[in-house]
């Protein structure tokens, strides 16, 4: 046995350790909890800032046949100077201590997104409650509050149901904050973020319809100071994000030359290869869209059941399909906001260059030549070949 | 008090791993940006290097600790003051160690209890590991841990799978050059200073000719851990995002999500976190009191455990803030000379060393 003065420190270790043991004085229980599943924020006047909570109410929130017509949430806002003000008043709203480790999606008004996102981003980035996983999404046509008050049919919640909007419209429907971080942040990148649009203002006669009032409406384009300086709508957004790599699907209509009709063909497997070169004192990049396709709708007399009409279809839509990317991509470089890798490109081809270059990268952006490739291979033209409904001699071999 | 080879390994990769990632990812992919991970490369050889002197000079005495071969090297009065700047190094480190985990606690998880709570309920952890187990105890523990530390490491590693993208590493040296790549080395280097508490622990070995092997696959397995943790934040954040992110390798385990179930597993982390806490912060503690002991020739080497701790606990406390813990101390010039000083003495002291045991005239 050791001698008595050596249990003397340890009774002593032992009581001091009963100090801790007196329960969790500081507990957080889910019951007492208010539950954030979404937030939105906006500009209301100069240096005003709006905020605007969606909360889970989870007693309405389970699933079967007791579920309530009711709405599963409730929404608090409040005003300040900024996002720290206005959340503080809408503390004063709340019963509550509020919790948001489980927001999905940050909502943006479009007045604070021309006016920048610098004061948000910050405050998103320092909160240790905050992960970087939530999705940031811009809304046109109406205020966050009335949003974020609209339901979903399918979704209790609606904030789950913008993300998973764009996964089922092939988009990928990773919006993180990390990304928009990543470009805002990159020599080479301008952050872009998807805008969802309120279709309807909630009104009398609109109540009645069961249309969801939401629609995924296309991208935003912000500049290296995260302002918003400029629109894609959803028919090129899709275009965009081919070109960046980002898209799974897409369904494009060709146009026939000398058929009155049109082909429509969905593209599967999409790829995107950007080569970068260096030309004097311009850059030039030759874009090269890939992708596997299959013929969904067939309003031509073509018989697609002859291998020389797909080949047709298919040179139809590179140049037509080409020629529209190139448009987008002149369209987007007066605004020298890179949304389409072409910096990431340029750097990874040629580093040493790069260093020289990357100070004027906007302005190189902005009168960079561009040429656009495409390999897309359509491979399936479904169940038939020509047409069912055609007559015989109406059909073109 | 007796440790065995494959204690000595697990204390080794306990030490150096858990607060390396933490806290050395950040200075280092500011400096090198996307080849960090060559600068880790390039620390970790570093560290090799070191543990080879570290054990080259022990060996020269097996039987002694670092402070008694010192003295027995370079004479009573010689070996006791040129040894003071350890002293100095490992209370500063000590108290370092202690304010960056509770630091990290408290950011992580308790955000609203005071710092100081934190730093107490460690200590006392840690001084009853001491004090009841001496060095046996802590290296008892380190094996226990050890396994689960890595096991969360490459957990992690394999969880975030699903989010990286290698591009973010290209282009490979072009952006940062080899001045660059050297500096971002600096801070884990900067870290190894463990590596030279070590020279106080060999001696308690069982069997000193597992000393080599253990070491070495010691350093170069939390070497690898750690390269592995760089590659895959900037293949999660890029090059530019962790260097303003206090703890990139935290962020990335809150980033993981597998197929929207696996979800918020940072929690996982900071508690396997703590227990590495726990045993760098109490294997510091022993050896500051051990070598104190040894230094003032005193016998009962666990009275000064009363002393000792205070000391570090009042030295944890003296940064204001968590910018001055994370990065000031690292950039500040005192402990980095300290570092160059303790290499350059024992590089020394196995010079010298060598020398009179081949001279038999002054065996």
């Amino acid at each position: 046995m050791k001698p008595i003065h050596f249990r003397i420190p340890i009774l002593l270790l032992l009581l001091l350790l009963l100090l801790l043991t007196t329960g969790c004085w500081d507990r957080k229980e889910l019951d007492d909890q208010a539950i954030i599943t979404a937030w939105g924020f906006d500009l209301i006047e100069d240096e005003m800032y709006t905020g605007t909570a969606q909360f889970a109410i989870p007693s309405k929130l389970g699933v079967g046949e007791g579920k309530s017509q009711d709405k599963a949430f409730f929404t608090i806002s409040g005003n300040g100077k900024n996002m720290y003000d206005a959340s503080k008043n809408m503390r004063l709203k709340l019963s509550r201590p509020w919790f948001e480790g489980h927001s999905g999606v940050v909502l943006i008004g479009e007045r604070l997104a021309k006016h920048g996102l610098a004061n948000i981003l910050d405050e998103l980035g320092r909160d240790p409650t905050v992960r970087l996983r939530r999705d940031i999404i811009v809304l046109r046509g109406g205020s966050v509050q009335d949003f974020l008050e609209l339901t979903y049919p399918l979704e209790s919640l609606s904030a789950h149901a913008i993300v998973s909007m764009h996964e089922t419209a092939g988009l990928n429907a990773n919006h993180t904050l990390r990304n928009f971080y990543m470009a805002a942040e990159s020599e080479e990148s301008s952050p872009f973020l998807p805008v969802i649009e309120m279709t309807d203002r909630s009104s009398e006669e609109s109540s009645k319809l069961t249309d969801p009032k939401m629609k995924l409406w296309g991208f935003a384009i912000f500049n290296k100071d995260s302002q918003l300086v400029g629109y894609l709508p959803m028919n090129k957004g899709y275009y965009q994000q081919w070109v960046k790599g980002l898209l799974k699907s897409i369904i494009v209509t060709v146009d026939i030359p000398g058929e009155k009709g049109n082909v429509v063909v969905e593209a599967n497997h999409l790829k995107s290869k950007i080569v970068a070169s260096p030309r004097g004192t311009k850059v030039h990049f030759n874009v090269t869209l890939s992708g596997k396709g299959n013929i969904r709708e067939n309003n031509t007399r073509l018989d697609l059941g002859v291998s020389k009409n797909i080949a047709l279809v298919q040179n139809e839509l590179h140049t037509q399909v080409g020629t529209y990317v190139h448009q987008i991509i002149k369209k987007v470089q007066p605004l020298g906001t890179d949304i389409f890798g072409f910096g990431e490109a340029f750097h990874r081809q040629h580093p040493y260059q790069w260093n020289m270059l990357k100070k004027e990268w906007p302005e190189k952006f902005a009168e960079a030549e561009v040429s656009v490739s495409m390999n897309l291979q359509i491979q399936e033209t479904g169940l038939t070949g020509a047409p069912y409904i055609l007559k015989n001699r109406e059909i073109k071999k | 008090m007796k440790i065995s080879g494959l204690q000595l390994f697990w204390l080794i990769v306990n030490i150096i791993t858990g607060l390396g990632i933490l806290f050395t990812l950040s200075p280092a992919i500011a400096e090198a940006k996307q080849d960090a991970w060559i600068s880790i490369t390039l620390a970790g050889i570093i560290g090799l290097c070191m543990m080879f002197l570290a054990i080259k000079v022990s060996l020269l005495y097996p039987k002694q600790t670092f402070i008694q071969y010192s003295q027995t090297i370079l004479g009573r009065w010689l070996g006791k003051i040129l040894v003071f700047p350890y002293f100095m190094m490992w209370y500063s480190v000590s108290g370092i160690i202690l304010r960056n985990s509770t630091e990290f606690i408290y950011v992580a998880l308790f955000n609203e209890t005071p710092l100081i709570v934190l730093s107490i309920v460690m200590l006392i952890l840690a001084i009853y590991v001491v004090y009841t187990g001496g060095l046996e105890g802590i290296a008892r523990c380190s094996e226990l841990i050890g396994p689960f530390i890595v096991l969360m490491l490459l957990g992690t590693f394999v969880l975030s799978l699903n989010q990286l993208d290698w591009q973010q590493l290209t282009p490979v040296y072009a952006d940062s050059g080899w001045k660059s790549i050297l500096k971002g080395a600096t801070p884990l280097v900067a870290f190894y200073g463990d590596i030279i508490l070590f020279v106080m622990v060999f001696c308690f070995l069982t069997d000193i000719r597992q000393v080599f092997i253990r070491s070495m696959w010691g350093i170069a397995v939390s070497s690898i851990l750690t390269i592995v943790a760089t590659a895959m934040v900037i293949m999660t954040f890029g090059p530019t995002l962790p260097s303003r992110m206090w703890f990139p390798f935290l962020s990335m385990t809150r980033f993981i999500s597998v197929l929207g179930f696996i979800e918020n597993v940072d929690i996982f982390v900071v508690i396997i976190w703590m227990f590495s806490v726990f045993i760098k912060l109490s294997l510091y503690l022993f050896v500051t009191i051990y070598g104190t002991a040894q230094w003032l020739n005193m016998k009962d080497w666990k009275k000064l455990i009363w002393i000792v701790v205070p000391i570090v606990f009042l030295y944890s406390l003296l940064p204001r803030n968590i910018a001055e813990v994370a990065v000031n101390f690292q950039q500040s010039l005192i402990p980095r000379a300290l570092l160059i000083y303790v290499c350059v003495f024992l590089l020394l002291l196995w010079i010298v060393g060598l020398i009179r045991q081949k001279d038999p005239a002054r065996r």
